[in-house]
């Protein structure tokens, strides 16, 4: 294989410098740290690839499997920079100010911990973070209408997640850890049943499986409260919106295979719950009738298992240590009586629409543009 | 909500835990060893503290799982290869175990590349 290496090595080195030129010049404030890590990244992706065939040690075959992996590894770290975070920047306009002013304003509103992200509308699936960038992506149309703009609070929580350098957020990945703790201990005592009793052996491999699926359904359940906590009701309704427009069965749960999402309806319980938690009953009501609504029209019912793989009583448990772990760290929680500018027009946009479907178009319109002018006189 | 957030993360920790062992790997066959802070003593106190470490950083429960689930350890083994680490010496069932970690983090790093591409 040393000759295919010294083949392409060269190849993809000059693919990189091809990335590198293409970063332009001149970028607002917004870009920087992501223009300073795609240098960064790309020099390290060069100097790795040549390593491959420039050290003398990976031209040994004892450590053939490890200059593999290796290459591997770099062309996935160059596939990323090339489809996500060098065209973020190619593509960077001024009409991106709004969109990454808005995150901003959120982050003041919710005393966010972290830097805020920088966000590109490129997506071409829908909202998505990439934390090792510090990026989110977003439909190209999204700076233009509100209905979906709560599900950035969502993706604001991801990297909370993971980020170990602020000791600031150390309460909430504490208490996401000791809820990770109880789910398995919880599906531990489930699996030792069934093998105790009599029942049939295909559920002892379900709740291996759930067992499996927690470790990631905990982490979105978390995000899912992270954004009702700090912006109430419009992430509810966002999260329905979603669900009606793209989802599938919400009482869906994997039997065979392991997923990333827990059921939707799994989730809206726990959105509601949260909302009421925070004083939003009233709200939750509502959006629970709609939610229902939903499910009428979408036809649906539970399997017997549903409420064995969801049981209220962890759903509760994830919720009141979610607030826990989001009070702690300092963040704003939303109530009745919060009045931030974005919150505000984020919640009221929802108010409007079922206050008056047909006439929503031309009402979101006009509340973009408080936004837009709020946004601008902010930053101003 | 972005269903392939998670599987981004997911995929970023992955690659340098691979990363690391790949390194631990090559330094503990001969290659680069230095006398202090080597990727292969970093490793090995991480196995060591495994673990207390799991119940207090998501990280460390992620290496954990894959090394519970994916290559079948179970605590004392993973703590025995985190001392083994530490103490050095070319040792060849600590060079096994490494290498089957690198190729069960490999596996993973695929499952989620393609949770990603496929937008799940």
């Amino acid at each position: 294989m040393h000759d295919y290496f010294d083949g392409v090595v060269p190849q993809l080195v000059a693919r990189a410098e091809h990335l590198l030129a293409s970063i332009p010049q001149g970028l607002s404030f917004e870009f920087h740290l992501l223009e300073q890590t795609c240098r960064q990244r790309l020099t390290e992706v060069m100097d790795g690839l040549r390593a491959l065939i420039q050290e003398p040690l990976m031209r040994q075959p004892k450590y053939c499997q490890v200059r593999i992996r290796q290459y591997r590894r770099l062309i996935e770290d160059l596939d990323l920079l090339e489809t996500v975070a060098v065209p973020a920047l190619a593509r960077a306009q001024d009409s991106d100010r709004f969109l990454n002013r808005l995150v901003q304003q959120i982050r003041n509103e919710i005393k966010y911990p972290l830097l805020p992200p920088v966000v590109s509308p490129f997506s071409q699936s829908y909202f998505r973070i990439y934390g090792q960038f510090h990026l989110i992506c977003v439909p190209l149309g999204e700076g233009h209408f509100l209905l979906h703009l709560p599900d950035i609070y969502h993706e604001l929580a991801h990297p909370l997640v993971w980020e170990s350098s602020y000791p600031a957020i150390k309460p909430y990945r504490s208490a996401l850890l000791e809820t990770l703790d109880l789910v398995a201990n919880w599906l531990q005592e489930e699996l030792e049943r069934e093998e105790r009793g009599r029942g049939p052996v295909s559920y002892q491999f379900y709740i291996k499986q759930w067992t499996r699926s927690w470790e990631d359904w905990c982490i979105e359940f978390f995000c899912d409260l992270f954004a009702t906590f700090t912006l109430g009701p419009a992430f509810a309704w966002s999260h329905l919106h979603l669900c009606a427009a793209r989802g599938s069965n919400p009482f869906e749960i994997p039997l065979i295979s392991v997923t990333t999402h827990p059921a939707d309806d799994a989730r809206m319980r726990a959105i509601l719950n949260g909302l009421c938690l925070i004083g939003f009953k009233d709200h939750a009501t509502i959006i629970e009738r709609r939610w229902r609504d939903l499910i009428d029209d979408l036809g649906v019912a539970p399997d017997p298992e549903y409420q064995r793989c969801f049981p209220h009583y962890i759903l509760n448990l994830i919720v009141d240590n979610s607030l826990q772990g989001v009070r702690a760290m300092g963040c704003r929680i939303a109530s009745p009586a919060t009045a931030d500018p974005v919150h505000e027009v984020l919640n009221q946009a929802w108010q409007e629409f079922w206050r008056s479907p047909a006439q929503y178009s031309a009402r979101e319109r006009t509340l973009i543009e408080m936004l837009r002018k709020n946004s601008a006189v902010a930053f101003a | 909500m972005s269903w392939s957030a998670l599987n981004a993360d997911l995929y970023e920790q992955i690659r340098s835990y691979a990363d690391l062992t790949d390194r631990a790997l090559i330094e503990l066959t001969g290659g680069t060893a230095e006398p202090h802070n080597t990727q292969r003593e970093n490793l090995g106190k991480l196995f060591s503290e495994l673990e207390t470490l799991r119940h207090h950083d998501l990280s460390a429960r992620l290496i954990w799982l894959i090394l519970r689930d994916s290559v079948k350890m179970t605590p004392q083994e993973i703590a025995g290869l985190g001392a083994a680490l530490v103490g050095a010496g070319q040792n060849p069932s600590v060079i096994a175990a490494l290498e089957k970690l690198a190729q069960a983090l490999a596996r993973e790093q695929a499952v989620v590349k393609s949770r990603l591409k496929n937008g799940l």
